[in-house]
């Protein structure tokens, strides 16, 4: 489905991303590990289109998407939710999920897309009047993921989704990510929380420096001893 | 565009309450109660209604910062004088002629400031906050320098044998300004513009288009993660905005009779930016008040013959209302 092939990103002189590879296929939970700075975020921006890659091929659908413009690639229907969720603060909680329906031209669908993203995301249906800014951490997490949905993607970049929530809340967000992939919406999931990540993950990739240094299915980096130790705080 | 859930403001008494004085002033001069002077105080505080308004588009609710509304108002000016008053001897027809004419070529000055804010809008909009303010500042430099220099232009085509050109390039005037614009404006037309300056910013608001530019106010990466091409949309939001700011222009315009290119330096900018913060940003109703009543202010301190204190009090309500009320007088629409 996307297919990354030697993507290189630079800022200025300093290379963030070292020619990786990487793919991510149908319905399948892809998650990008590594420690700070090692060019996860670098990676999920040039996807999305925010910044250009200084070299390198990103394919969507057999699709070349590096040279399309942000708003083409959320089109094609890949959504960044981006690290810190971008919540419009001061639009109300319905406005925000609607945002993303109006820049989709099936706007019949919109209500049956905004029915599903309340049975996934009950706390949203109640807190629908309230803006953006008044919701906690947790709730704008999932109004993030819920406006990902609302614009109909197929591929979903989650940008560190359990950044600053409680364990607790973390872990829903964690199963909602999993409950949302059994509906066949792939996602390539950058996390600081290689455990949590790689339980629910099909396939992980492991960045250091900007380079892949480990490549394997979940189950195999989670039981690798010597990944334990380093990624995993063992 | 559609309709969208959510909070809608009615203007309706705005709407009403604007006829009703417009009607009672211009009773009370048609038989002479009030000085053609008060009717002109009352047409400048409709005629910074609309300019405050539209300057809340940018500034209010998409969240750019532009300080260069007097250029917009410059262009809306001098294209519909150059059809009334250059291309065409309008004031000499008959009236049933005039106003339709007068009409379009205030339109025709709106249409000009639209595509002036869509085309400055393609580079000047990519910068944000400080820097966006900085170049908007120098477009109403460069813009009242520009129509200062008219004259160097006439002489350019004068040497290129385009006669006609140059002459009415000539007659735009340079620093001598533009002189015997027929005085068209009257207190119908700048209420019927007002009125509709408000609703349609309002509407535009109320709709799909107004909640992107809410959204991009809010947070500009996240709105493009959701697919919104935001160059478009701010640019939509800076030339409709022109659009409504050349309006006023045209309109001003054929109030004073008179215009010259020092009548939209930064200072004129620098009201409107007073006129809405102090009203409150993203609040239609604090620009209407706001730009009303300090209109009025200005022109009783000149009745009472005070006018050396102006700009005294001036500074002085900003200082006030800076410090009890950091977010305006009125709280945002949404």
């Amino acid at each position: 489905m996307l297919k990354v092939e030697n993507l290189t990103i630079k800022y200025n002189h300093i290379q963030a991303v070292k020619n990786i590879s990487f793919e991510v296929s149908q319905a399948k939970i892809v998650a990008l590990l590594g420690a700070n700075g090692s060019g996860k975020s670098s990676t999920l921006r040039a996807i999305s289109g925010l910044i250009r890659p200084s070299g390198g091929k990103i394919i969507f659908n057999g699709k070349e998407i590096n040279e399309l413009p942000p708003h083409e690639i959320v089109r094609l229907g890949i959504i960044h939710v981006p690290e810190g969720r971008g919540i419009f603060a001061n639009l109300k909680v319905i406005e925000n999920l609607e945002i993303a329906g109006y820049l989709r031209k099936d706007r019949k669908k919109m209500k049956k897309d905004l029915e599903h993203v309340f049975d996934i995301f009950p706390i949203l249906k109640q807190r629908q009047k309230q803006y953006g800014g008044t919701l906690s951490g947790g709730e704008q997490q999932m109004l993030a993921i819920g406006r990902a949905l609302m614009a109909r993607g197929k591929l979903i970049l989650l940008d560190e989704p359990s950044l600053g929530l409680a364990p607790k809340i973390a872990e829903s967000i964690f199963q909602i990510i999993s409950e949302i992939n059994n509906e066949g919406i792939s996602t390539l999931l950058v996390e600081q929380n290689a455990q949590k990540a790689l339980e629910i993950a099909d396939h992980g990739y492991i960045l250091e420096t900007g380079r892949i240094v480990f490549n394997d299915s979940a189950k195999e980096l989670a039981g690798n001893q010597k990944i334990r130790k380093a990624y995993l705080g063992e | 565009m559609k309709e969208v859930s959510g909070k809608k403001v009615s203007y309706v008494y705005f709407y009403i309450g604007l006829i009703i004085t417009g009607l009672v002033i211009s009773f009370l001069g048609r038989f002479q109660i009030l000085s053609r002077y008060y009717l002109q105080i009352f047409m400048f505080m409709c005629i910074n209604i609309i300019m405050t308004v539209s300057l809340n588009l940018i500034n209010g609710f998409t969240g750019e910062f532009s300080i260069g509304h007097a250029a917009f108002m410059a262009i809306g000016a001098y294209t519909s004088c150059i059809f009334t008053t250059i291309l065409f001897s309008s004031s000499k027809w008959p009236p049933y002629y005039q106003i339709p004419f007068f009409l379009i070529s205030i339109l025709i000055g709106g249409f000009a400031s639209f595509a002036l804010g869509y085309i400055i809008g393609l580079p000047i909009l990519r910068l944000k906050g400080d820097y966006l303010a900085i170049v908007t500042l120098a477009l109403v430099e460069v813009m009242r320098s520009a129509i200062k220099l008219s004259d160097e232009l006439a002489g350019l085509f004068q040497r290129m044998h385009l006669t006609r050109l140059s002459q009415i390039i000539q007659q735009i005037g340079g620093p001598r300004g533009l002189s015997s614009v027929p005085g068209f404006t009257n207190i119908f037309w700048t209420v019927f513009f007002t009125i509709l300056t408000v609703f349609i910013i309002n509407r535009l608001l109320n709709s799909s288009y107004g909640r992107v530019w809410l959204a991009l106010r809010d947070d500009d990466i996240a709105a493009e993660m959701m697919g919104v091409n935001i160059s478009f949309y701010k640019n939509l939001s800076f030339a409709i905005a022109g659009f409504w700011a050349g309006v006023g222009g045209g309109l001003y315009a054929h109030i004073l009779r008179y215009i010259h290119a020092d009548n939209f330096n930064f200072i004129k900018s620098i009201e409107y930016l007073v006129y809405l913060y102090l009203g409150g940003m993203s609040s239609i109703w604090g620009s209407i008040i706001a730009a009303g009543s300090l209109t009025f202010l200005l022109e009783l301190l000149r009745i009472v013959n005070m006018q050396q204190w102006r700009l005294v009090i001036y500074p002085l309500i900003l200082i006030i209302i800076m410090i009890k009320k950091p977010e305006g007088l009125f709280k945002r629409d949404f």
